[in-house]
């Protein structure tokens, strides 16, 4: 019987590959397309070609949308929107295998103005990637049915996320298929237990165990994973509070270090809430995490399975601790600035080593009815993140001793919570530039890495059409400065991230008040590729 | 044994049913009952290795609701697929073996039945030679006009019901669902020999519907033609009628690829025209709509459709192909009443929300029970061509189309709302109740056959307790015979009104067969030895057997004890 287990599972929609993200486009640098447009005035069809961003080749039955009009390029890739004699336009182009761009979750709506759609349009796709792969056990035979998940590595203003992107269950030969876009990966997969009706439970594996795979647009890659098979046996745990309503969340973490996310059953006798679940042989400690009426609660237990049921295991709950927050408003402030509130820096704790679903990985601020806001931190290590807004930033967070700028907040089990004091201040620097590329100005991303200690990892602008930047409100202090001609997410607080683009990094100091003017060598989008 | 119709009941029980396992497995360990065996695969008579099995009580009783414990733990078979169960009591057990590559199946399983392996303490071991048939495949890639691979298309698999007349509901049932990959490929495995047949359900990527809108609407102009287009739902090998579909014959360890090209057709609209309801404020209340497919199995869908407003509040809703719909208008803070629309090509739909309703409001009263039990029997009004699930009434809720609403009470009767038409009644989940007749005021009603009209009418629904069973032993020249098909066939089948279902079940390996909760009446009762490939649905075929049965006659709530003799196929 497998009702009631409350396994989570990742809700995918059906139309994640039909996301709608906008195109960058060249214009005008295909000789053929000057030909078509030189000399043309007055209404003129938009036209223009789609390309294999890769291979260069047309891209036949892209779908084109330009504001309300829509079409399906031909065999030349090329289309042509005869009416259509719109001001200006958002530019849409879609294909099912195909990504708009190399990144994720590139915004949508590049305006383009009228003089720009005369011109011919040459969009590019890019082809997604794909894992593909078997399933199988240690004596070779195929495993089907296991859940094999594709999660993302991504960074961004507030560090980094593990994005499940794709998942997929085994066919019958033990084979997978993980369309992808390009990007940083981990393959997994799931815990699995009562493989085909058996008493055998497939263990979660990664690939790799450490780092990322990299993968490329229109890039094949091919793993066997090999994950561990173990016999299971029942294990019922029970409460020993009142935990009626609630809903726990177990993860079982071995003496290897295996972090393995437990389906469990749910049951009420009398008055107590157990759960069951299936556990391999070995030693493990479960981590209970309980969403009840009484907040968060959590609780850990040491099980040992050996070759039977265990029946009798006791869960205790404790609360989690939780953190009150205070803001302060640095004496150096202006008073002419609206007083802040602390719930618009968005402050959350990253956990540093998030369990193996990442569902821990962010804690965000809670506000109270009494207007108060506080964390309910589970004993771990945490990274304070925060952003400037309206026109102030975070200048310290304090716990005790510990500067949360600089050292990472360790919350130990049992231990009493303190303060977090943070502290704002609206005494800012600013910063303005232009991107250049060989032949002059060129639109970028420009990237901001504080060098002093900052509760954000990085600032992020996107330059105009003409390559000029602005950055307001920045906290004063050193930075180091880049500009890519495509969006780069990456890692910014760790320095060797920027190691490959050395020659393009400036420094710059910022100081209250003042506006400097840098111009910065974007980097080419092949040199990022590379 | 039967067991499907029970399964239900099981897993509601198992739920709450949960036994000691420790004590379980103590007492297995000093109990003498054990079933041992060897499971062999029906192709080639060989063992299977790597296979599981597990081991269920049947309790043999007629209450109106069996209780059956949860299965004891899974036991696991040797490299030559040899095992041992050793169980804690006397009785029937039903057991299940599985393996990798081979369908999971019951004891000498046959469609719905399978024998239960019975034990006594005069008998308390058995040793079986557990058959499982070779897992069947069914796989296939869907591409669309172009050739192109459709992804995420919906791949539903039905199978043909071996029932019948000893089902109430006759119909294909959806055995699985599975979504295409980049290739366009889908597959079911782990497929039982029968017949299946194959829907696809897709969404046109490229059409005005499938692109996201600002809010669900869009205002302003007109969709280019070609993109304003649908898949109609495709049946297997690539024909939009479900009459036209092919059924795939699966015979064990068959591996069928089934290939499928989408065309599209032009959407169908439907236009909403605007309520006149006004919120206290004065301003009219903008509802959305809520559009979901009804499909002929009942499994109603969503459907992403195209929404255009115009200045007058007319609602354009495209994006659909042929069916019925149901749409619920939806405004902030409530949820209106559903309507059911028929889209059908060449005439425009509209649907006024605002104008009365055509629909038939049929309340329904039990009686022949007393208070407040009557109030808590399930009513459903079916088709009685397709013998699909129009409506029920039940103490909870209301289901339309497999829609679920609030329970709507007008004078305290629950109210059904169907579109006018001829439905046939039948009583739902009570297998200890039988309908004995239907009465109706504003309506009319031939024995459970009604016809309702637009409006208010109302239905009195007779009801009886007093189900009786049967059960006896399976013989042939003095012995008993296991794996028999017990066939109960009643006096007036085939007349207008009367008993109309065939009740059957499988011998136990004592020769034992069980039938509960039969309706009170005459009947034939008659077995057959290995007669699974028998056509008994039909008449002809079925009267050569009745020649050699057993004529019954069973009272209300009778229980009656009746051997009979195995015929040969």
């Amino acid at each position: 019987m497998r009702r009631g287990w409350s396994h989570v599972r990742f809700q995918r929609s059906r139309w994640v590959w039909l996301l709608w993200l906008a195109v960058l486009f060249m214009s005008g640098q295909a000789a053929w397309a000057q030909d078509s447009a030189s000399g043309a005035s007055g209404p003129y069809p938009i036209h223009g070609r789609v390309l294999n961003a890769n291979t260069g080749l047309p891209v036949w039955r892209a779908l084109v949308r330009l504001n309300n009009h829509a079409m399906l390029t031909g065999h030349d890739g090329s289309f042509e929107f005869d009416g259509a004699t719109d001001a200006s336009g958002t530019v849409l182009v879609s294909k099912p295998g195909f990504y708009p761009s190399t990144e994720w979750g590139f915004s949508p709506g590049l305006s383009v103005p009228r003089e720009e759609l005369s011109k011919p349009l040459e969009l590019r796709l890019y082809p997604e990637a794909i894992f593909t792969g078997t399933v199988t056990a240690s004596d070779g035979e195929p495993l089907p049915h296991v859940i094999v998940v594709a999660r993302r590595s991504t960074f961004d203003d507030r560090g980094h996320h593990w994005i499940p992107v794709s998942q997929v269950q085994t066919n019958a030969h033990g084979q997978f298929r993980l369309p992808v876009p390009a990007g940083d990966y981990r393959l997994a997969t799931m815990y699995a237990p009562r493989l085909g009706g058996g008493n055998e439970a497939v263990l979660p594996v990664s690939v790799p165990a450490d780092g990322v795979l990299t993968i490329k647009s229109g890039e094949q890659q091919n793993f066997d994973l090999h994950p561990a098979m173990g016999r299971t046996y029942k294990v019922k745990a029970t409460f020993d509070s009142d935990v009626e309503g609630g809903f726990p969340r177990i993860v079982a973490r071995s003496s290897s270090g295996l972090a393995i996310p437990m389906p469990v059953n749910i049951s009420r006798t009398d008055t107590r809430e157990s759960v069951r679940m299936e556990l391999p042989t070995g030693t493990y400690q479960l981590m209970v995490t309980m969403l009840s009426r009484a907040g968060v609660e959590q609780g850990s237990t040491a099980v040992t399975v050996t070759n039977h049921d265990i029946d009798d295991l006791a869960l205790h709950l404790s609360p989690v601790p939780k953190l009150p927050v205070e803001l302060l408003v640095d004496d150096a402030a202006t008073s002419d600035n609206a007083p802040p509130k602390l719930q618009q820096f968005g402050l959350t704790l990253e956990n540093t080593n998030p369990d193996a679903d990442f569902f821990n990985s962010s804690i965000y601020l809670a506000t109270q009815r009494d207007q108060t806001a506080e964390f309910t931190v589970p004993p771990g290590t945490y990274r304070l993140r925060a952003r400037g807004s309206g026109g102030w930033y975070v200048k310290s967070a304090m716990y005790g001793a510990t500067d949360l700028l600089q050292q990472d907040l360790v919350i130990a089990a049992g231990a009493g919570a303190a303060q977090i004091r943070v502290t704002v201040s609206d005494q800012v620097a600013a910063l303005q530039g232009v991107c250049r590329a060989n032949e002059g100005p060129v639109a970028c991303w420009v990237y901001l890495v504080p060098s002093t200690p900052s509760a954000e990892p990085v600032y992020t602008v996107r330059s105009n059409l003409q390559g000029a930047f602005n950055l307001e409100h920045l906290p004063p202090g050193n930075y180091r400065a880049i500009a890519f001609e495509q969006r780069h997410q990456a890692d910014y607080s760790d320095a060797a991230t920027l190691t490959p683009f050395a020659a393009h990094v400036k420094t710059v100091t910022l100081r209250v008040g003042e506006k400097p003017m840098l111009e910065l060598d974007a980097v080419a989008t092949g040199e990022m590729n590379r | 044994m039967r067991w499907t119709s029970l399964l239900w009941t099981l897993v509601i029980l198992c739920v709450g049913v949960t036994p000691d396992i420790a004590q379980t497995k103590a007492a297995a360990t000093a109990a003498p009952f054990r079933i041992t065996g060897v499971v062999v695969g029906t192709n080639d008579g060989a063992p299977v290795s790597h296979c599981h099995l597990t081991a269920t009580q049947v309790p043999r009783n007629n209450t109106s609701v069996r209780q059956f414990p949860a299965p004891l733990e899974t036991f696991d078979c040797d490299e030559h697929g040899r095992f041992s169960i050793p169980l804690p009591s006397a009785g029937m057990w039903r057991v299940t073996a599985s393996a990798p590559g081979y369908v999971t199946q019951a004891y000498n399983e046959h469609e719905e039945f399978s024998s239960g392996i019975v034990l006594t303490t005069a008998v308390p071991t058995m040793d079986l030679r557990f058959r499982i048939a070779p897992e069947g495949v069914i796989t296939g890639k869907v591409l669309d006009e172009a050739g192109e691979p459709v992804r995420r298309a919906r791949v539903s698999l039905l199978k043909l019901a071996a029932g019948g007349a000893d089902e109430a509901q006759p119909q294909a049932r959806t055995r699985g669902a599975a979504t295409t990959d980049d290739r366009g490929v889908y597959e079911f495995d782990n497929l039982p020999p029968g017949d299946y047949r194959i829907r696809v359900q897709a969404q046109v990527w490229y059409a005005v519907a499938a692109q996201p809108q600002r809010q669900g609407v869009n205002e302003g102009s007109e969709a280019d033609p070609s993109l304003d287009v649908v898949y109609p739902l495709t049946w297997y090998p690539g024909t939009s009628d479900a009459n036209e579909a092919e059924t795939i014959s699966l015979r064990a360890g068959d591996n069928h690829e089934a290939d499928l090209q989408l065309h599209p057709v032009p959407s169908m609209h439907l236009r909403i025209m605007p309520s006149a309801e006004v919120a206290a404020n004065g301003r009219r209340i903008q509802a959305y709509p809520m559009v979901e497919r009804v499909s002929s199995d009942g499994n109603a869908g969503f459907v992403p459709v195209s929404i255009r407003v115009n200045s007058q509040g007319v609602m354009d809703i495209g994006g659909l192909t042929p069916g019925q719909y149901e749409i619920t208008m939806q405004a902030p803070g409530e949820r209106r009443p559903p309507a059911l629309v028929d889209v059908v090509p060449g005439s425009a739909q509209v649907l006024d929300p605002s104008a009365p309703s055509a629909m038939a409001n049929v309340s329904i009263q039990v009686e022949g029970i007393p208070e407040p039990e009557a109030s808590s029997v399930q009513i459903g009004l079916f088709d009685p061509e397709t013998g699909r699930s129009i409506a029920r009434r039940s103490p909870a809720f209301l289901l339309t189309n497999g829609v679920m609403h609030q329970r709507r009470e007008v004078n305290g009767e629950h109210v059904l709302e169907v579109p006018p038409g001829h439905y046939q009644v039948a009583i739902e989940g009570r297998p200890d109740l039988f309908l004995t007749d239907v009465t109706a005021q504003f309506a009319t009603a031939t024995g459970k056959l009604v016809t309702v009209p637009s409006g208010n009418s109302m239905l009195v629904v007779h009801v009886a307790k007093g189900k009786s069973s049967l059960q006896g032993f399976v013989m042939h020249k003095g012995k008993p015979v296991e794996g028999a098909m017990v066939v109960l066939v009643p006096a007036t089948l085939g007349e207008a009104t009367g008993i109309n279902i065939i009740r059957r079940d499988q011998s136990n390996t004592d020769g034992s067969y069980d039938l509960y909760d039969v309706l009170p009446g005459q009947y034939i009762l008659l077995a057959i030895d290995d007669g699974w490939h028998v056509n008994w649905r039909d008449a002809s075929t079925l009267q050569r057997y009745m020649m050699n049965g057993t004529p019954i006659d069973l009272a209300p709530a009778a229980n009656i004890k009746q051997d009979v003799e195995a015929q040969a196929p």
